[in-house]
């Protein structure tokens, strides 16, 4: 699984933790000033449990649990979510500044990846 | 004979309604690309039931509950719809309204949330009513999906001041990176106007709490698994307008003003009139003995090690009158998560940190002649004896309970407490019609979560 961007996005890394923080919306800009958006899967799909696991540390039911606090209280509503992985890498293309989850074998030209995973 | 509680059939009714029709949180919208879209419908409940095993100490979520959970079974403490609507106007501004039922408060639905956001890069303003964190994390208690036990410790959730859970007026949130972790820095402004049920012997009178000047600032930040969260607001005027508290204030101008008026007839005799003008200056101080400006700090954190998580707030409240006194609270939780479930356990207390309100010189004047006013102000400091230990929120609870996911956004949870106020003339958060009184409860409770 690979985090990517744009091509001209302004950066070449992100760290787990950086993406964790843009997925959680605690952060929502690049050092540079830039504004980051996360796109998001549906939940409960393969890649979307796979992700939160791996990268973010956190079950499916506590991401919910995280969201439905935020959403509740007026502190943020949750990243926006596409349906499959083809529609996060088209709205990628399409959209400065967003970022999306994928597996390797979907890579495309015109995407960065900022993170590998590894598997 | 009433088989159900009152308020779960319709509760529950409308939460399996909208579950049924939103089986997957915050995913209303659908087109060919995006499982979400500009407008955005998503909602919170919970069904739960409660048995009290004490008939004298009724439980209640907030002082707002007109219909605390005696003895038996109830629907009233824990039951509660609440629905949402966020619109993105434009990519920057988005209006969101948030309507709560609770079942202790009749079903009545209640505007929690109602304020235009914009944003801009690292800061967001908003505009209208929003939750705020003023006091401890009230802002988010009644999500109970959102939270780890069925209620927040109710030594610290469940009494006045608490009540304040949003406000109208405005915000600034400002969010920035910082070491491995974010910051978030938010200061508000604005005024309140809450309900407040007021138990007495044969009633329960619905008082209006006014509170003005609210202004606060609040820090959190996230280190890793770690989120630590500061508040200090203060209430620039907090008012309970109550039948009692009226006819307590009338009682008290008119014995002042005997008093003064028979300090005039007797200023023939200084040492009787001195005595008279003192005893009326002290029944002024008791003038509007609950209203006070307020301030509040609280302190809280949250931390995971794994499959534990540990949560604990502090937090002191001064509100500035000899009656209400200063408060400190803390509550401690534990959870750990397993392949059965994730039980929990919660500690929690508040005490009050300074005497309760002083009525010994609230006597009678003793002279011949005035013994109707004596009888009046006889009346009044055992009136006043009453506030003093209605108004001592002093309290402790011991929580042990279990969660278990049972779909995607649904949660199931049971729990036992154990409250007690330090005597059975101490009320703290119970609503009770008469003390002295049975002051320790034991509590099952069952709930059943659902966000959509």
């Amino acid at each position: 699984m690979v985090v990517v961007g744009r091509r001209d996005i302004e950066v070449d890394k992100l760290s787990a933790e950086q993406v964790a923080r843009f997925y959680l919306k605690q952060s929502t800009t690049l050092p540079s000033g830039s504004a980051i958006e996360p796109l998001d899967l549906r939940e409960g799909t393969p890649l979307y449990v796979e992700f939160y696991n791996r990268v973010m540390g956190k079950s499916p039911a506590q991401v919910r649990a995280y969201w439905a606090r935020q959403t509740f209280s007026g502190m943020g509503i949750p990243p926006r979510q596409l349906l499959s992985p083809a529609d996060a890498i088209k709205v990628v293309l399409k959209t400065p500044g967003t970022i999306a989850y994928i597996q390797k074998k979907d890579l495309e030209d015109g995407l960065k990846v900022l993170l590998d995973t590894g598997k | 004979m009433r088989l159900l509680p009152p308020g779960l059939v319709p509760t529950a009714l409308g939460v399996l309604l909208l579950s049924h029709c939103f089986p997957s949180y915050g995913q209303a919208a659908n087109n060919a690309e995006e499982a979400s879209s500009t407008l955005r419908f998503s909602g919170f409940a919970t069904i739960g039931l409660v048995s009290n095993s004490n008939p004298d100490a009724g439980v209640v979520f907030s002082g707002a509950q007109t219909k605390p959970a005696f003895k038996g079974l109830s629907a009233d403490l824990d039951s509660v719809v609440g629905l949402q609507l966020d619109y993105a106007l434009l990519p920057a501004t988005s209006l969101t309204v948030q309507a709560v039922a609770r079942a202790g408060e009749d079903l009545q639905p209640s505007l929690r949330m109602a304020y235009l956001e914009q944003r801009f890069d690292q800061v967001s303003a908003r505009l209208g009513r929003m939750r705020t964190p003023l006091f401890l994390d009230t802002y988010a208690e009644e999500i109970g999906y959102a939270n780890p036990l069925i209620r927040g410790p109710i030594p610290l959730y469940g009494a006045a001041p608490s009540q304040i859970i949003h406000l109208d007026g405005a915000s600034l949130q400002w969010r920035t990176p910082w070491a491995l972790g974010s910051v978030l820095v938010e200061g508000y402004y604005g005024n309140g106007r809450f309900k407040y049920a007021w138990f007495s012997a044969s009633a329960v009178e619905q008082a209006s709490v006014i509170v003005d000047d609210i202004t606060g600032i609040t820090l959190s930040t996230t280190l890793g698994n770690t989120t630590l969260r500061l508040a200090r607001t203060n209430l620039g005027s907090y008012r309970i307008d109550s039948s009692n508290n009226t006819e307590l204030n009338t009682g008290i101008a008119a014995l002042s003003a005997g008093l003064s008026r028979a300090a005039q007839g007797y200023a023939g005799v200084p040492s009787i009139a001195q005595n008279l003008a003192h005893k009326a200056q002290v029944l002024d101080s008791f003038y509007d003995a609950l209203h006070a400006p307020q301030q509040y700090t609280g302190l809280g954190f949250s931390s995971s090690f794994g499959k534990l998580t540990v949560m604990g707030d502090w937090a002191t409240w001064n509100l500035n009158t000899e009656m209400l006194g200063k408060l400190n609270a803390w509550q401690l939780t534990l959870t750990y998560e397993t392949n059965y479930g994730t039980p929990y356990l919660s500690v929690s207390q508040k005490n009050r940190t300074t005497p309760r309100g002083d009525t010994s010189q609230v006597t009678p004047t003793g002279v011949a002649g005035l013994a109707q006013l004596d009888a009046g102000i006889t009346g009044l400091r055992s009136g006043l004896d009453r506030l003093a230990l209605y108004t001592d929120a002093s309290m402790q609870g011991f929580t042990l309970g279990a969660r278990w996911e049972l779909s995607n956004n649904m949660a199931l949870k049971a729990q036992y407490d154990v409250l007690a106020t330090p005597s059975a003339e101490l009320t703290g958060a119970f609503k009770v019609r008469s003390i002295p009184f049975d002051n320790h409860v034991n509590l099952l409770s069952v709930a059943l979560d659902v966000v959509f």
